[in-house]
């Protein structure tokens, strides 16, 4: 299992233990799981794959950034990838901060970060055997960014 | 030069293929001119190539990024994950 990606189910615990801080009064946790349906349509289950050493170097840098962002004590970020059954956590987002505003605020700004620029991509697998790869975010490079 | 592009997500649906080894008969070719020949080669991508972003190792880059030999160039559309 890696630091950052994982074809293993993802393990809530162990990053409680690994973040524990006696400095923080505040825990959040964002989990994403897999849902049963998507715009009405029944799902059986999600895979995830990802472009490997770039998707470890964004999860590292968000959760860098994150951390110095909102001034938090503690940030890990971990995604899960291959075939997901329903209900199992994609995404696991842990944030501790001396107080529970930048808590919040961190975790949502990690999960909204995480979507726009690292390099996993969803599909979902339907009754039949059918499957969809979902419409997502264009990604933008340091050299095509604005300075 | 010889170079493999790599089809993520669902590109790899509209390319038939996980990857393509790409061979072009010039001394040096940019990220842009190599989409240029894949488009050429398989029409059906011309509209997926327009949102994609480009990898070469662990860094993004620009269409102007000069390929050399033997250069492994992902292909990276919309991302979907979370």
């Amino acid at each position: 299992m890696g630091r950052w990606l994982s074809t293993e189910p993802l393990d809530l615990n162990e990053l409680l233990r690994e973040t524990e801080d006696p400095g923080s009064g505040a825990l959040v946790v964002f989990c994403g799981t897999v849902r049963d349906e998507n715009q009405g349509r029944p799902v059986q289950a999600v895979g995830y794959e990802a472009h490997l050493a770039l998707a470890e170097k964004a999860l590292r840098e968000l959760e860098a950034e994150t951390l110095r962002r909102f001034g938090l004590q503690r940030c890990r970020i971990q995604h899960r990838l291959g075939t997901l059954a329903l209900g199992e956590a994609s995404v696991l987002i842990v944030v501790r901060a001396a107080h529970r505003a930048e808590a919040f605020a961190a975790a949502r700004y990690a999960i909204d970060e995480l979507k726009k620029r690292v390099p996993i991509w969803k599909e979902e697998h339907y009754q039949g055997g059918e499957s969809r790869y979902l419409a997502g975010v264009p990604l933008q490079s340091e050299e095509m960014k604005d300075p | 030069m010889t170079i493999k592009v790599v089809f993520y997500g669902g590109l790899s649906r509209v390319a038939h293929a996980r990857s393509s080894s790409i061979e072009v008969k010039r001394e040096t070719l940019s990220v842009g001119e190599l989409r240029d020949i894949l488009i050429a080669q398989t029409p059906e991508l011309r509209e997926q190539l327009e949102n994609v972003a480009y990898a070469l190792g662990d860094e993004l880059v620009a269409p102007d990024r000069a390929l050399h030999d033997g250069a492994e160039l992902g292909l990276l559309p919309p991302v979907s994950g979370g």
